[in-house]
């Protein structure tokens, strides 16, 4: 019997984000005004293999989330998908830091919980519901890619961590766990409790069926406010911010952009090779 | 941060030629910097950090530790700092580096940022920049506590700036600039005399996490990371079959083949380890071919290093367009055999 925790963020789902600001045209300044959020894609991983090592070990997996309650929705997704148990770790009286409007001036706007204050809240919720053994995640989340959350929350509870793992295998207590750096593949070991995030290459996501989705709504969902887990978060020290945002700008490209529209794929063809000979990358 | 004191920055990276760069930075603000420099021999390593500019390097050697786990290098690191007053600790932005930011950063109950394009100093302040929604904005961050651990990505851009109207002034320049490669030229003159290397000493426990085994990866994937140049397909590919078309390419060319996010996760015709982009790998070839790729943010963030893009697409207004220096609107099936025909005449 294992006792999975797996962390899911609420993700911005930046697929749709204007593509204007990567050509550096000023005028048109990214922003999250409209865009939906989701399940960050990694977590969805890092659910996945939870189910996987449960469906194998028996046991028990419980989702934590910070957000607002707006993200009840992704936890009830979760346990259709085969969570048993989700926590939503209410934050809604401080903003998150990543919750950006590129066309906003308001610096009040733009400070709220850093990956410190959200993995402190993440390891008051852990040690709260206490007895996890195993705690999935992303390796990094979809929206803003930093990777922060899984080597911090190791940290805090003092448990070991490997990273960006693609290949996952328990035997006992014992995590075999295979990840690839520079193209060798590093097969490590550590005793449970750990902490293991995971790639998109270790598993494809299942998705619930019509008898999951219904199912799930009878499964528990706890709302924990920073007071319920005011005693955890005393032994964590402050959730200061230690990192404020200060500008959004579009990222500039320098490309040449020259298009050949010719008919005809030979002269196209020509036109391309002249140009890359005239640059020097072709004989 | 206080007053107009000299920060101390303390660096690290696994990679020689990023921890030089790391170096190269930290000296662009004009800070003391201790190179630090941890592995079973780190004799020559600490030398050429120390020509390339350090003020100090701190060398911890173990000869029976074959790979260092991040645990155990956030102890060192930590253990480091704090004998040198360290104000800001960077790491160099590999995939382990990344790693050890995050429990570094937890350990230190530091703030930090993770794959920084850009340092500098405002008003006694260290601001990053990294590139946040998919590669589509580059946001700039106040670093505002006692200690800041960062992460850098290589060709990283630094400038020591005192006040806030001169970095509005830069910033209109261009953000970005082109990766500086690392050579003799990025050695800094210091004009305080030769700097000192140092053994550091560390009682360092047995890591829980054991390397059980290191070996190669599978036969069939491509590592794409060095290749001069790389040929990639998208979507606009319509059989598994026809990926023999894009090899050929790529082998007329002397490049290895790449995909973007449909062909290796929907699809999966190519392993992920082939997959070009923010989720997949990031690349910087001379030459970055893009056939049949719409070119959605995410896949554009992972060839932001490469030198000359070229776009091959039948749909004039993919965005990949705008983000190559030269593009060709026309069919694959077409354009690809035209140009392996040419490629074969010119040979």
């Amino acid at each position: 019997m294992v006792k999975i925790a797996v962390c899911l963020k609420s993700a911005l789902d930046t697929t749709g984000i204007n593509v204007d600001a990567i050509s550096g045209n000023t005028s048109s300044m990214p922003t999250t005004k409209g865009l939906p959020r989701k399940i960050s894609d990694f977590d969805r991983n890092a659910l996945e293999e939870g189910i996987r090592v449960k469906e194998k070990l028996g046991g028990e997996l419980i989702t934590f989330t910070v957000a607002d309650e707006s993200a009840k929705e992704f936890i009830r997704e979760a346990l259709a998908i085969g969570a048993d148990r989700g926590v939503l770790i209410s934050q809604s009286e401080v903003p998150i830091l990543e919750e950006v409007n590129g066309s906003s001036t308001d610096k009040s706007e733009t400070t709220g919980l850093d990956y410190l204050a959200i993995s402190k809240l993440l390891v008051a919720a852990i040690l709260k519901e206490g007895g996890i053994d195993l705690i999935l995640c992303g390796e990094v989340s979809v929206d803003w890619f930093s990777g922060q959350t899984g080597p911090r929350i190791s940290q805090l509870l003092g448990i070991p961590q490997i990273t960006s793992v693609k290949c996952l295998n328990i035997d006992g207590d014992l995590i075999e766990a295979t990840k690839n750096v520079d193209g060798q593949d590093l097969v490590l070991s550590c005793p449970f409790p750990a902490l293991v995030s995971v790639t998109k290459a270790i598993n494809q996501p299942r998705l619930p069926n019509l008898m999951q989705i219904m199912a799930a709504t009878s499964k528990p969902l706890n709302i924990w406010s920073l007071d319920d887990l005011a005693e955890e978060l005393s032994k964590l020290g402050a959730l200061k911010c230690q990192v404020s945002f200060d500008s959004l700008e579009p990222a500039p490209s320098n490309r040449k952009s020259q298009v050949c529209e010719d008919e005809e794929p030979e002269p196209a063809a020509a036109w391309l090779l002249d140009n890359l000979k005239k640059e020097g990358y072709l004989r | 941060m206080n007053g107009q004191e000299t920060l101390t920055i303390l660096t690290y990276c696994e990679d020689l030629k990023l921890a030089m760069e790391l170096v190269h930075v930290a000296n662009g603000l004009k800070a003391n910097v201790v190179a630090a420099v941890i592995g079973p021999e780190p004799g020559s390593e600490a030398n050429d950090l120390a020509t390339c500019g350090a003020n100090k390097v701190l060398a911890y050697q173990d000869s029976s530790m074959e790979y260092f786990e991040v645990h155990q290098l956030s102890v060192l690191l930590d253990a480091m700092a704090s004998k040198v007053g360290a104000d800001a600790i960077l790491i160099g932005a590999t995939q382990d580096g990344n790693s050890l930011v995050g429990r570094l950063a937890a350990r230190l109950d530091a703030g930090a940022v993770t794959d920084s394009i850009e340092l500098s100093i405002v008003s006694n302040n260290l601001h990053a920049k990294r590139l946040i929604y998919g590669g589509a904005g580059i946001a700039n961050f106040i670093m505002s506590g006692s200690m800041s651990v960062i992460s850098i990505q290589p060709g990283a851009k630094n400038s020591a700036l005192i006040n806030s109207a001169l970095v509005n002034s830069t910033m209109n320049n261009s953000a970005l600039v082109n990766p500086a490669p690392v050579n003799c030229a990025l050695v800094d003159t210091k004009q305080d005399s030769t700097p000192i290397i140092e053994n550091f000493i560390h009682e360092l426990e047995p890591s829980p996490v054991k390397l059980l085994e290191l070996k190669a990866s599978q036969a069939n994937a491509v590592s794409l990371k060095d290749a001069e140049v790389v040929v990639a397909i998208g979507r606009g590919l319509k059989d598994k079959e026809d990926l023999k078309l894009i090899e050929e390419l790529a082998i007329a060319l002397g490049g290895k083949v790449g995909c973007s996010r449909p062909i290796a996760a929907d699809m999966e015709w190519l392993p992920v380890e082939q997959w070009v982009g923010l989720s997949g790998v990031k690349i910087k070839p001379r030459l970055y071919l893009a056939i049949g790729i719409s070119g959605q943010v995410q896949h554009i963030a992972g060839i932001r290093d490469a030198e000359l893009v070229i776009a091959i697409n039948n749909d004039a207004d993919a965005p990949i367009f705008k983000c190559a220096d030269y593009g060709i609107v026309g069919d694959l099936y077409k354009i690809v055999p035209a140009l392996l025909a040419r490629i074969k005449e010119g040979a």
